[in-house]
């Protein structure tokens, strides 16, 4: 390794750590607000529709995570600047292993034992609130509170999940629709105070 | 006149405030800490006196891009130094235009070593 290559190395590493301190400020409030505001309106028609079915909820999950996921992208390009990519990537790795370990409970319970689907909402729910502290480094520190919430809301789910007189479509509307609240309000708190 | 926005070797990026060895050891070793280092502790990373210290460390706080805060542990003064959120975004900005006058670098130099070789005599 040349001298250029090791001082390259060396700015990459600097760059790295810069970004694993630094807050990922690219999640819009307004939209992740929205996405719970979506979880109580599937709740709402899966309960008149009495279809509670767990794929309208994947489907909602996939389309709430590529609208934030793109929101994100282009907030964090304008607020980053150049760090924009390594602290995307930061933030994805800490959040993703929980993400896909909740695709992957999914995929096998619906596929191979859809009498336990009642587990779902209970065990996405705990997922959503390991990821969340994962990802905590680079988020603001009032996302624990949302985490918290999603941690007591996923015991309770799972919990309850055997008592068939709770509408499974209030499992997951309920809990994710207040979740998404608390985190838009905890983004949008901390952003205000960043800038005050 | 050159206009400065053809100029390739301009390097505007490189923030003259930014571009000095004891303030880029102060910004690399608050890099890793979001809570902070004490003055004692970037005293001895950063190998510099107390007074230059304290110079770089107001020329840095006066640019805004790190937050100096006075207190007592127990009954001694305490400071701390912390980057600011536009501190560190600056000295990300500051270290992307430095990767990529090495990156240029090192591309020139790999074309005139392949010049080089190909002008040989065989």
């Amino acid at each position: 390794m040349n001298d250029i290559d090791s001082a390259l190395s060396d700015i990459g590493r600097i760059r790295d750590r810069l970004a694993a301190g630094t807050r990922f400020d690219g999640f819009a409030p307004k939209l992740v607000a929205l996405t719970g505001a979506f979880a109580f309106a599937l709740a709402g028609w899966q309960t008149r529709s009495g279809d509670a079915s767990l794929f309208a909820w994947i489907l909602l999950a996939l389309v709430c995570a590529l609208t934030i996921g793109a929101e994100a992208i282009v907030r964090a390009r304008a607020l980053h600047r150049a760090m924009a990519d390594r602290l995307i990537n930061s933030t994805l790795q800490r959040f993703l292993p929980a993400g896909l370990a909740g695709a992957v409970a999914g995929f096998v319970i619906l596929a191979q034992l859809p009498e336990h689907a009642r587990l779902l909402p209970g065990l996405w729910q705990l997922l959503m609130a390991v990821g969340i502290c994962a990802a905590l480094g680079n988020l603001p520190p009032a996302m624990r509170w949302p985490a918290a919430f999603y941690f007591v809301t996923g015991t309770i789910s799972l919990a309850v999940s055997g008592d068939a007189s709770i509408d499974a479509a209030w499992l997951m509307g309920l809990p994710f629709g207040i979740g998404q609240l608390l985190v838009a309000a905890a983004l949008y708190v901390s952003g205000r105070k960043l800038h005050d | 006149m050159t206009d400065r926005k053809e100029a390739p070797f301009a390097f505007e990026g490189l923030d003259r405030i930014l571009h000095e060895k004891a303030r880029l050891g102060i910004l690399t070793s608050l890099a890793d800490y979001r809570e902070g280092l004490g003055f004692g502790e970037l005293r001895d990373l950063c190998g510099l006196t107390d007074g230059n210290l304290s110079r770089h460390v107001q020329i840095l706080e006066e640019a805004g891009l790190i937050d100096v805060t006075k207190a007592f542990a127990g009954r001694r003064p305490h400071t701390s130094c912390k980057l600011t959120v536009e501190g560190r975004r600056r000295f990300d900005d500051y270290l992307a235009v430095l990767e990529q006058v090495l990156l240029r670098a090192r591309g020139d130099t790999a074309s005139s070593a392949r010049r080089r070789s190909k002008e040989k005599p065989a």
